[in-house]
């Protein structure tokens, strides 16, 4: 049993390296525009006549240059008019047509955290989607949120990538038209095939309402369904999460198979992958990108073997108990997946910021409920689609600053000097991160009312709420679930305010400085300047990242799960 | 009975909804004064 799982996961393995590379140049040639590639590429004869009847529509011009002010004002204006039209359409949904089980509208509180959530490519969901959201909220409001909050990140990737191979430019492309290209040459061609994949797996795709039915003992009941197989394959490929039924992935109509979920694992993790190689391809430096891809390869692994570990060693307390866990600790996970692939994919969900689960997080043993947590506090271990690598690109200037300062150089990046205003920016950008998750957990327990709506007492009732932050502000969406209450405005309004400061400041701050960077001269390599493509930079960014996150986040684990896992150890 | 909540309701919600979209509001201007405040840094 042991051998199969492992195998399901080397297999999986094997297969996002081999598809990343080739997905990488693929990303690289059909975010750019032909006039910036320079030659044409097949996606332009393919969906250029979509890109420019998308453009037309709208009214909106693609090819016109921004500054990164002029970017970042495009990104922030378009995604606050879908926030707010989302907002609208959740709060009077009942009012909407396609709504075969007369769901009723979302309440305002629940509808902001639902629109917050979804246009930040968070996820968190703070209802029961199947009893929730009518089919034409799932389809017309969340899955279309699916998809822009995607292409805003694989937009702004590419603007940043544009910005790094600038000499001596400020323009860093034109949003709306990455936008489009990100939407219709990379999420939507790629959605369709996964989607039939998975209806091919036995994911359903109606449009009809309920179906009843009646139990061996006479009860009667209702099974929920509706056109899940499209949703689910922009929820992974996206990093979104968001699932069409409240047990997300461990729905077995959201994943019926033990081959849906490795096709639903690949698809959350590839276009996080492939940005890192598309970084190498758009700016010219392969090395750079495989260095960078290395870090996180092995941050990965390394949080992949400590979550499989402690699941399938089992749960200390039932071993007390005197009870034999032949397959690990089996609390909160699918017999069809096993505790391994579970752990394999609590990894690869929290990891790219996806947030999807095939299993309960508050289940999970106490140090392998402490990995997920690592993952989305370093949120650069791939990360989101286009946004984990800007999370990345934050660390990587820290550590050309602090290397620099070492060997008394001016630090350099991709033959640009990194100076005051870059190094300011990035430790702006990644201090935002754990401000919010420490500052809202901390406002949080301190007040009796809220840290009392927690389901658990002592060290794992503060993981909840520290996992609820930080899922927010890494724009996970999972969670260890188990709070509410007469709390629920506290937390939709709180985590919905979290998510949105999340999301865009590690975005705009990236585009300042790689902006900054672009409308510099580029300066020739010497022998005293420090690479940024060798195995030393490798094990320098690995080293930075973990002490900026251990001086950040020990002691809040040390308070929650690691003290739940010493007590374990205590008996 | 489903669900706790009647069409009606929403309608007595006017008030909460008018400000959480105030909110949403500010937020996003927040972040665009943040945009601003990236291109002053020196």
């Amino acid at each position: 049993m042991a051998f199969a799982e492992f195998n399901g996961v080397l297999v999986s393995l094997f297969l996002w390296l081999a598809l990343g590379i080739p997905l990488g140049r693929y990303v690289a040639a059909a975010l750019q525009s032909r006039a910036e590639r320079g030659t044409a590429h097949w996606s332009d004869t393919a969906f250029g006549w979509l890109d420019r009847a998308i453009a037309r529509i709208a009214g909106i011009t693609t090819d016109k240059p921004m500054t990164w002010r002029s970017y970042a004002s495009a990104m922030l204006g378009s995604n606050l008019l879908m926030a707010a039209l989302v907002y609208i359409g959740l709060c009077f949904m009942h009012y909407l047509p396609w709504n075969p089980d007369n769901i009723p509208s979302m309440p305002p509180a629940q509808a902001f955290n639902t629109a917050a959530s979804f246009i930040s490519n968070t996820n968190l969901q703070h209802y029961v989607p199947e009893s929730a959201v009518s089919y034409f909220g799932q389809i017309f409001l969340l899955m279309f949120m699916q998809f822009m909050s995607a292409a805003t990140g694989l937009a702004v990737f590419v603007a940043v990538c544009r910005a790094l191979r600038n000499r001596e430019s400020t323009n860093i492309g034109n949003f709306y038209g990455d936008l489009i290209r990100a939407t219709t040459r990379v999420l939507l061609p790629l959605s369709v095939p996964i989607a039939l994949l998975l209806l091919w797996q036995g994911v359903p795709m109606t449009g009809d309402g309920r179906v009843a039915f009646t139990g061996l003992d006479g009860q009667t009941g209702l099974i929920s369904r509706g056109p899940v197989a499209a949703f689910m394959a922009i929820k992974h490929l996206g990093t979104n999460g968001g699932g069409f039924f409240g047990a997300n992935a461990a729905h077995p109509y959201e994943n019926p198979t033990y081959l849906s979920n490795l096709i639903l694992m690949t698809t959350h993790i590839l276009l996080p992958l492939a940005c890192a190689w598309a970084f190498g391809y758009i700016t010219g430096r392969r090395r750079v990108a495989v260095a960078i891809f290395s870090a996180m390869l092995a941050m990965y692994l390394t949080c992949a073997a400590a979550a499989i570990y402690s699941e399938w060693a089992g749960n200390r307390s039932v071993a007390l108990l005197g009870f034999a866990q032949p397959l690990g600790n089996l609390e909160g996970k699918e017999i069809r997946f096993g505790t391994m692939i579970s752990g394999w994919f609590v990894n690869s969900t929290t990891a790219t910021s996806c947030g999807a689960v095939n299993a309960m997080h508050d289940s999970l043993t106490p140090l392998g409920g402490l990995v997920p947590m690592v993952n989305m506090w370093i949120n650069c271990i791939f990360g989101g689609d286009g946004v984990g690598f800007l999370n990345m690109l934050l660390y990587v200037v820290v550590t050309v600053f602090i290397a620099g300062l070492m060997v008394g150089r001016t630090p350099e990046f991709i033959g640009k000097k990194i100076e005051v205003r870059e190094v300011k920016l990035a430790a702006l950008a990644l201090l935002v991160h754990p401000a919010l998750i420490l500052g809202f957990t901390a406002i949080t327990c301190a007040m009796p009312a809220f840290a009392s709506a927690a389901s658990n007492p002592g060290a794992h009732g503060f993981s909840q709420i520290l996992y609820e932050y930080t899922s927010a502000a890494a724009n996970n969406g999972s969670g260890f679930e188990g709070l509410g209450g007469d709390t629920t405005m506290w937390w939709n309004v709180s985590t919905g305010l979290v998510m949105l400061f999340g999301r865009y400041i590690p975005i705009i701050a990236p585009l300042a400085f790689a902006a900054s960077l672009g409308a510099k001269k580029t300066v020739p390599e010497s022998a005293g300047t420090f690479r940024t493509d060798d195995p030393l930079f490798v094990c320098m960014l690995v080293a930075i990242i973990l002490v900026v996150g251990a001086l950040l986040f020990l002691p809040v684990a040390v308070l929650g799960p690691i003290a739940e896992f010493l007590s374990q150890v205590r008996g | 009975m489903l669900y706790h909540r009647k069409p009606e309701d929403t309608f007595k919600m006017l008030p909460l909804f008018a400000g959480l979209l105030l909110v949403l509001v500010i937020t996003y201007l927040i972040l665009w004064g943040f945009a601003a405040f990236c291109d002053r840094i020196g």
